[in-house]
């Protein structure tokens, strides 16, 4: 109810100053309307009895003057709410609701909000703010509003499929210069708070909770689920790992859960297991379809039963080749099945010594005359040349190379380039596939045709995994020189993945899914004991009570002034 | 300054043809003027057979009933209802008073005024028209005959806004004027700084029966439906310019309509005491329909 929290002297100066305002309003004389009337004998008569409100000497209407003094001070100290020096020391409150699915167990979120909605009117207004921590941060209550806003806000709000976003929270709040040194932050709710989190809080923040999670929490939860290159080495397949958590006192077995790539349940003889609780599935052909798994057994928390995962489209990249290509590339081509020689249509070209340039990506070689670096990269991305080139080495199988063996060959050091240019293209020198060397020879060497003509064909990258809330992991080649629509959303600062589980919609049209994958929600997760909270009652409390009543009184005060008016008392 | 009343507004044909119906009586009334309309309790010379009398010396002859003397040989004569004309005096308050605000008194009082003329001209009448504000002032002396009406109409849109108001100081200088007996209808807002009782007192003196139209207006008696009347005011009487510095609150509009209303109350107890018509018209309101009021049974009877 009170506007302000003002310190007993700035209470006190503002009675002096009203005080003094309705004296000096008493003492400014009247400034009469002149109308003319015709029946001036009444009012002069009806004057007579009573004399026109004219201030002849101080204070003549004394009771009038008290009356509005004492309502205009009852009015102040009611919505000045003064607190003492000790309530205003005693620091800033953040009250934190937990939202993420931490809360979405049995009654925790609802007891949570009881609970929030009971403590917030016990801490003053002014020195009070509540955040909804689930996933993002939400601001439910500003300083200084009232606790039935909050109400109205929590209306809106239940648990969503996502992480804690507490330590963030905890992360962000000592950036607001706005708040005191003293800072008292309450959980309600069981979200976990890592003794990193604790320790990177400045001196005089505390952390204590106020609702923990369910005392016999049953549970198990699809708590990872990846794509990775297939063993096996075909192709155009991929294999899925998933693994199942459960908390204490429940196994995984095969029957708990069941797979499902499309429409289409697959078969538990497929699933093989790799160690505890996690699982394969070998050969899963890449086509784009979604893999799901999803437990069967009702547990506490639904959001981690099931969990899904797009698979890459897997296609073979079409290829023109040049005249007289060096043999040793031609059959390293030959032996990937992912790439296929065509007539017309091709997205790579690879060159012979004498071909000309293309007009599509290209590999070509280069005499170690013509061309100062052993490899050659021509790039298309926007990303800094520098950065390009740390990612290069790793991305077109590069790193595999034995440069060192390399170099002492051909007495000369192997370095790699990195150009800006119109069309991608990778260029190596000649000498290094000649028969001299044995680079051509190497287990690498197939693995940097075919990563390099994956990256000169610019493939759509695909990921391992898309958990809520974490920055995604692409698996093709030349990921950094590539141009993902994730990756560019992400480097421009959007929500470049969903913060909580569900659909990804891209900007072309196609869908990712995304899962929530979260062992500390899963399963409990170790967290950093906190000290339940002790809410005092503030008497903020008392004071919104003491600010009613002397409302109230100021309005009876108001009513006694009416009457006394009407009476001809006062005028 | 309230606008004038034209002739064209005055002299409004419909508002004198619903006057037709209308007629004026008095209760009782002397014998001096000539055959009218009004009844006496003279018997004589008439239209009307009343009564007989047994003739005496001095009789008119030609009202011996010849047949009665055939039987009875002795003389008697037939006594008829005797009519005389009123002389009807309207005395017109032209005060400043009576000329403030938008829909000044003055224009329900004129009004008011011609309607009278018009019904006591229709019944052979004499009208005669005078006003007051500081002094006595005759604008026709007692014509008859309906023609006239156009000429009363034109002098009483010709009266303008004087001074203040001297109603008792006017109707002794009436007294003064020998004037035939007959009707004195007053139109004022009766508003004499000398006071109430110095106009009673006057009116006491006064020999001719006499009527009194009060023109009132609805700020008179509620003066909260005048709006620039709030807060701290200073009134100045439009005629004295006299001041009085008012808070208006309602202790000091309480003891106002009290006042007022023991004015009203002392206007109508004298005219109730001393026999005298009294007729309160709101300016605020059609003069005609409050008219048709007054003459809800055909004749206003004074």
């Amino acid at each position: 109810m009170s506007f302000f929290n003002l310190s007993p002297l700035l209470v006190g100066l503002g009675l002096l100053a009203l005080a003094g305002l309705l004296f000096l309003l008493q003492q400014l004389r009247i400034r009469y309307t002149e109308l003319p009337v015709a029946t001036t004998m009444f009012w002069a008569a009806a004057v007579r009895e009573a004399p026109v409100r004219v201030l002849r000497q101080r204070f003549r209407h004394l009771l009038a003057y008290l009356l509005a003094l004492l309502i205009c001070w009852l009015l102040w100290i009611g919505f000045g709410g003064p607190l003492t020096g000790a309530q205003r020391t005693a620091g800033f409150n953040v009250l934190v609701i937990d939202g993420s699915a931490h809360a979405a167990s049995g009654e925790i979120f609802q007891q949570s909000k009881r609970q929030l909605l009971n403590d917030v009117s016990k801490y003053p207004r002014d020195s009070r703010e509540v955040f909804l921590s689930g996933a993002q941060n939400v601001r439910v209550l500003a300083t200084g509003e009232e606790k039935l806003v909050l109400e109205r806000r929590l209306e809106e709000f239940e648990p969503v499929a996502a992480s804690s976003s507490l330590e963030e929270l905890l992360r962000l709040l000592p950036r607001n210069n706005s708040y005191p040194d003293e800072v008292n932050i309450v959980v309600y709710g069981g979200a976990p708070i890592s003794q990193h989190a604790l320790d990177r809080l400045p001196d005089g923040y505390s952390v204590s909770r106020k609702i923990e999670t369910l005392d016999d929490f049953e549970n198990r939860g699809i708590v990872a689920l990846g794509i990775a290159e297939p063993l096996s080495g075909e192709w155009d397949t991929v294999d899925v790992l998933f693994r199942i958590l459960a908390t204490e006192g429940l196994v995984v077995e095969l029957d708990d859960f069941s797979v499902q790539v499309g429409e289409q349940e697959l078969s538990s003889a497929r699933l093989e297991l790799i160690s505890a609780n996690e699982f394969r599935v070998r050969d899963v052909v890449a086509d784009g379809s979604v893999f799901s798994v999803s437990i069967e057994q009702p547990d506490d928390l639904d959001f981690d039963n099931e969990a899904l995962v797009t698979l890459p489209m897997k296609e073979r990249v079409p290829i023109a080749l040049g005249s007289d290509v060096p043999t040793p590339i031609r059959r390293a081509i030959d032996a990937d099945d992912g790439i296929e020689i065509v007539g017309s249509g091709a997205s790579v070209a690879i060159l012979g010594p004498n071909d000309s340039e293309p007009s599509i990506p290209y590999l070509c070689s280069a005499a170690i005359t013509e061309q100062e670096k052993a490899f050659v990269i021509g790039y298309t991305g926007e990303l800094d040349a520098m950065e390009a080139l740390q990612q290069s080495v790793a991305d077109l199988g590069l790193s595999e190379i034995d440069s060192a063996a390399m170099a002492t060959e051909l007495n000369q050091e192997i370095r790699i380039e990195l150009k800006h240019s119109d069309m991608r293209y990778v260029s190596v020198w000649g000498e290094l596939l000649s028969e001299n060397f044995n680079f051509k020879d190497s287990l690498s060497f197939p693995i940097f045709v075919s990563k390099s003509i994956r990256y000169l064909a610019d493939q759509e990258p695909w990921y391992a995994y898309l958990a809520a809330g974490r920055q995604p992991v692409e698996q093709t080649s030349g990921s950094s020189l590539a141009s993902s629509d994730l990756l560019a959303e992400y480097a421009i600062g959007a929500s470049y993945v969903r913060n909580e589980a569900g659909t990804l919609e891209l900007r072309d049209g196609s869908s990712l899914q995304v899962s929530l994958l979260d062992p500390s929600t899963a399963v409990r997760a170790s967290s950093q004991n906190l000290t339940d909270a002790v809410i005092e009652t503030s008497n903020a409390q008392t004071v919104w009570g003491i600010a009613t009543w002397l409302a109230l009184l100021a309005v009876l005060l108001l009513g006694l002034e009416w009457y006394l008016y009407q009476r001809g008392l006062v005028p | 300054m309230a606008v004038q009343l034209t002739f064209e507004e005055l002299f409004d044909p419909e508002f004198l043809d619903a006057l037709e119906t209308f007629n004026l009586r008095i209760k009782r009334f002397l014998r001096q003027g000539r055959l009218g309309e009004q009844v006496t309790h003279d018997r004589g010379i008439g239209l009307e057979f009343k009564d007989f009398k047994q003739y005496v010396a001095g009789d008119d002859l030609r009202a011996v009933d010849w047949n009665i003397y055939r039987r009875l040989g002795r003389l008697f004569v037939h006594v008829f209802e005797e009519y005389q004309d009123l002389p009807l005096y309207l005395l017109v308050d032209r005060s400043r008073s009576m000329f403030l605000e938008e829909t000044p008194r003055v224009h329900a009082a004129l009004r008011s005024a011609l309607a009278l003329s018009s019904i006591a001209l229709s019944q052979h009448d004499v009208v005669a028209l005078l006003s007051f504000s500081d002094e006595l002032e005759m604008h026709s002396r007692p014509i008859a005959g309906r023609r006239q009406l156009t000429f009363l109409g034109q002098r009483m849109v010709s009266l303008s806004e004087q001074e203040g108001t001297q109603l008792s100081q006017a109707i002794h200088q009436l007294a003064f004027r020998k004037l035939r007996p007959g009707l004195l209808v007053v139109l004022s807002d009766f508003f004499d700084p000398q006071g109430l009782d110095a106009v009673t007192e006057a009116l006491k003196t006064c020999r001719h029966k006499i009527l009194l139209v009060q023109l009132v207006k609805n700020i008179d008696s509620d003066p909260t439906q005048n709006e620039d009347l709030v807060g701290d005011i200073r009134l100045v009487d439009c005629e004295t310019s006299d001041a009085v510095d008012v808070s208006i609150e309602p202790a000091v509009l309480n003891r106002y309509r009290r006042i007022y209303d023991e004015f009203n109350q002392r206007l109508t107890s004298f005219s109730s005491d001393q026999g005298i018509g009294l007729v309160r018209l709101n300016a605020d309101e059609n003069v005609l329909d409050q008219l048709a009021g007054l003459f809800e049974s055909g004749a206003l009877m004074v």
